[in-house]
């Protein structure tokens, strides 16, 4: 009987020590920031998508500090369980310029309030386009591996105009 | 006189460490449990008055893949990102929208793509909804109303039109 008490107190202690530790983790990947694995074509050549891992930075009044030409984390809007790893072109009051067709003449967007403008580095990669700046989750700053970088803000967007 | 100066040091870290714990504890029951949630609006009516109702809300994980037609969800408005909507959800992806627009004879015919909900208010007279921004990603949608606690104990139904 006592033995096992002993086992269930401790059970409980590590139980404890565990969820608090979680929390803490948690709020830390919610409100400071986490490592992020990148995979996929889209941001080519500045990341070749081979599982690069990314620090991403969430620390708070991110939609205000997040300026064009950051690369940032967004919530995927075709699948709300993923993110996506793009380069913020456009802020709201921003100019876009849409990709033209041959024969067609640049056609011009204005962002609208609560929305940005989000491309991939790549050439013709998938323009998400026009989401909703809640969307953002957070800004990429260095990648760790497989060598170690600060991410800095790239001055020139081909795609926005001030 | 350095004993002194590190017992003080160590209690505000200790209480530091504590407060730390209880915003952590809050922060997990909110993002992944349920919130309390007050509805101002009359976007609502009759469901919820409008003037300060209170709902509880729930944020469980896979709440993504379990929102149906008929929900009412708490949801982040995607013109203007610091505040929430709470609408009813009355289509979701793949699923078509009959919209009218102003200035066209026939209603506009709108498909909700993956990863998103189309919401509409109750009070369609004065709800500003998919109608006017168009469907919503699931990414925003942050709970389910399941209850009103004020002005009345009620469970909140899924309703369909």
């Amino acid at each position: 009987m006592g033995p096992t008490l002993e086992h269930a107190k401790s059970a409980v202690r590590l139980a404890r020590r565990v969820a608090k530790a979680s929390a803490a983790a948690l709020l830390c990947y919610h409100y400071v920031g986490y490592p992020n694995i990148i995979m996929g074509p889209a941001m080519e050549p500045t990341f070749p998508g081979n599982g690069e891992v990314l620090l991403v930075e969430r620390l708070p009044d991110m939609m205000h500090r997040a300026q064009p030409g950051d690369i940032v984390v967004c919530s995927s809007p075709i699948d709300p369980h993923s993110t996506i790893i793009s380069r913020l072109r456009a802020v709201p009051g921003q100019h876009v310029q849409k990709e033209q067709t041959p024969g067609s003449k640049p056609s011009h967007y204005q962002v609208p309030p609560g929305y940005m403008w989000v491309k991939g580095d790549a050439p013709g990669s998938c323009e998400y386009g026009m989401l909703p700046m809640a969307m953002l989750q957070g800004r990429v700053v260095a990648q760790v591996w497989p060598e170690v970088k600060w991410i800095r803000n790239s001055a020139a967007s081909e795609s926005a105009h001030p | 006189m350095a004993a002194a100066a590190w017992a003080s040091w160590h209690k505000a870290l200790r209480g530091a460490v504590g407060f730390v714990r209880g915003v952590s504890c809050f922060y997990v029951v909110y993002n992944y449990g349920g919130f309390l949630s007050k509805v101002d609006g009359p976007s609502m009516f009759p469901t919820f008055t409008g003037r300060g109702d209170w709902v509880v809300a729930e944020a469980l994980p896979g709440l993504s893949d379990r929102v149906q037609v008929g929900d009412v969800v708490i949801s982040t408005r995607p013109i203007q990102a610091d505040e929430n909507i709470i609408k009813r959800v009355t289509a979701v992806q793949g699923q078509t929208v009959n919209v009218d627009k102003a200035g066209s004879i026939a209603p506009v015919q709108i498909q909700v793509p993956p990863g998103h909900v189309w919401l509409q208010g109750d009070n369609l007279i004065l709800s500003r909804d998919s109608r006017e921004y168009g469907p919503v990603p699931l990414a925003l949608v942050k709970g389910r109303v399941v209850a009103q606690l004020w002005p009345s104990i009620k469970w909140v139904e899924r309703k369909f039109k």
